[in-house]
């Protein structure tokens, strides 16, 4: 049976607030970005995931000891003229705004590539320096190798992966979506690190801070059922 | 010898009565009978699929489908007849529902398909034992068991798999149009052309007539035509609905967030198969107004669901449920809708709003 995205389970006690996050995928296309998404929200795989066209949203929450983090997930196209339309749209309707809105007001993002494509990893570290340069500047960032269950088909070395990500001070694991292994320990690790203070109450878009909303309103959880019920 | 109109018309009357046949002899609600797991173009459907709702859509539709085969057999009685004109009685007769059985002869006259392919014989598998981009080949690659891996016909492991086929298409059309190459979306579309068109260099060219002649150029690299007519679907919204357009605007839930796979896939994998079969037909005679008319009228069917919710996440929700809604289900009250709920809307204002909107502030 597959396993739920349910990292830690609520200890009943000291509950007192949820954290809602903004969180994007970003990678090239077929690493593998909307099957961790799946695995985590839902607990599924799918050998062939269905290409994304523009952005999918879902939403997952995951249990710390004392507070219930929400993730408000983008997961996005991998093909770039796809993933930019949003961005050309807005400068089309002149409206404005610096950078492509999956990521703008993001509070972290799992940069993902394939450990059996050198090019996906390059294209990563092309991500990485793109959220460094335009995204929010406490954004926490997460790189992915996934499709780990590939290990005969190697091309990226974990560790050079792992030396790439300490320099530039990114969470780091190897994962498959197939295996679920480091799946949801990805977003869990993610969740610990995000800030959970309460200055940030103005929306999803604040900097840096988390949105708290209020625990005796539930929020409307449209993923495959999160950990506090 | 091609299966002729009035068999047609039997072929979808017998059915019909097997169906009625099938509903009383049992009333399991297992039956496989009533509740087949995949549709009649190969998809498969959803746990949450409503069977009550389709097979009475269906019953109705389906005398619809009969009446309209044998009309259809007495304006083109066959393929091998001279083509009809372009007139408003065709246009009537496309907007009305074209029978499985021909759609096949008309989305090739309709679009201008079948002359391109006569003007240029041979192209098509030059371009295919020639085909060497490898751009273009990785990247047909990585989508080829991603386009509907939910359909049986498109499975890697089944035994008439038309991935082999799909792949053909996509590639020879990466090395013809070279402005393009390859465009995710494309195959969404190829392969439903495919299903309906069954031979591969005739789904080619079907596919070039409708990236190339029928729609703007919305798959080029910046996919600026694609863009700018989202601009203007976002104005024509601004401008039949307002209010829900504040509403969406206030929430940030802005026209690429749901509308980008309606355009691109030209609403293939957005609504039922089968009321995207019926859309297709009426866009290969009438050309891309037929994509703001649907959209508008799917913003105008969800108008009031839309505004009663108060959260980015409940909003896109609504959107996702779209393939299983009945509004959109019943293939044949859709299509009538489109050609009234979002009047007035000319062909005229399109092209104004696209000019209005090509021009990006830098």
């Amino acid at each position: 049976m597959a396993s739920r995205g349910q990292p830690q389970r609520p200890n009943g006690s000291g509950q007192s607030k949820i954290c809602q996050f903004k969180l994007v995928l970003l990678g090239e296309s077929a690493v593998g970005k909307s099957s961790l998404v799946l695995r985590f929200v839902k607990g599924q795989f799918q050998e062939y995931q269905e290409s994304t066209i523009g952005a999918a949203f879902l939403t997952q929450t995951v249990c710390l000891d004392d507070v219930t983090v929400k993730f408000e997930i983008w997961d996005t196209a991998g093909q770039e003229n796809i993933f930019l339309i949003l961005p050309s749209f807005c400068r089309y309707l002149r409206y404005h705004s610096l950078a492509p809105m999956y990521y703008r007001g993001a509070q972290t993002a799992i940069v993902v590539y394939d450990i059996s494509n050198a090019e996906s990893f390059q294209r990563a570290k092309a991500w990485v320096k793109e959220l460094q340069r335009q995204a929010s500047p406490n954004i926490v960032i997460a790189l992915a190798g996934n499709k780990a269950d590939l290990a005969n088909k190697r091309m990226v070395d974990a560790d050079e992966a792992q030396v790439y990500a300490e320099e530039n001070g990114l969470l780091f694991m190897e994962t498959s979506a197939k295996t679920a292994m480091n799946v949801n320990e990805i977003f869990l690790a993610i969740a610990k690190k995000l800030p959970k203070s309460e200055q940030g109450g103005g929306g999803a878009a604040t900097q840096g801070g988390a949105r708290v909303v209020d625990i005796n309103k539930p929020a409307n959880n449209s993923g495959g059922g999160g950990c506090c019920k | 010898m091609a299966t002729s109109y009035q068999d047609l018309a039997d072929n979808i009357r017998n059915k019909q009565n097997q169906r009625k046949l099938e509903m009383e002899r049992s009333h399991n609600n297992n039956d496989e009978y009533q509740k087949p797991r995949i549709d009649g173009n190969g998809f498969e459907r959803s746990a949450s699929f409503n069977f009550e709702l389709y097979n009475s859509i269906m019953s109705d539709y389906l005398v619809v489908l009969a009446r309209r085969a044998t009309r259809w057999q007495k304006l083109w009685p066959s393929s091998n007849q001279r083509q009809p004109k372009r007139s408003a009685t065709i246009k009537r007769y496309i907007r009305k529902g074209v029978p499985d059985g021909v759609r096949k002869q008309v989305w090739m006259f309709a679009s201008g398909a079948d002359k391109l392919m006569k003007q240029n014989k041979g192209v098509y598998r030059n371009l295919l034992s020639k085909a060497d981009n490898a751009d273009v080949i990785s990247s047909v690659e990585k989508d080829l068991f991603r386009t509907y891996p939910d359909n049986i016909h498109f499975r890697r492991d089944s035994d008439d798999s038309k991935c082999e086929q799909l792949y053909d298409v996509l590639i020879v059309y990466g090395h013809y149009n070279k402005g393009v190459g390859y465009c995710q979306g494309l195959n969404y579309i190829a392969a439903m052309l495919l299903l309906v068109i069954k031979d591969e260099e005739s789904t080619f060219w079907l596919l070039v007539a409708l990236t190339m002649n029928l729609l703007p150029n919305y798959y080029s690299k910046g996919l600026n035509d694609l863009i700018v007519d989202q601009a203007v679907f976002d104005k024509l919204l601004s401008k039949k609905l307002p209010d829900l357009h504040a509403h969406l605007k206030s929430h940030g839930v802005d026209v690429p967030l749901f509308a980008t796979k309606w355009f691109i896939c030209l609403f293939a994998d957005v609504l039922p198969s089968e009321t995207v079969l019926r859309l297709w037909d009426a866009f290969f005679y009438e050309g891309s107004k037929i994509i703001f008319r649907a959209a508008l009228t799917i913003m105008i069917k969800l108008d009031e669901r839309l505004r009663s919710k108060d959260d980015l996440a409940s909003i896109l929700e609504i959107f996702k449920s779209i393939a299983e809604l009945p509004e959109f289900l019943n293939c044949h009250q859709f299509i009538a809708a489109i050609f009234e709920i979002p009047n007035p809307l000319s062909m005229d204002t399109i092209k104004q709003l696209r000019q209005e909107c090509a021009k990006p502030s830098n």
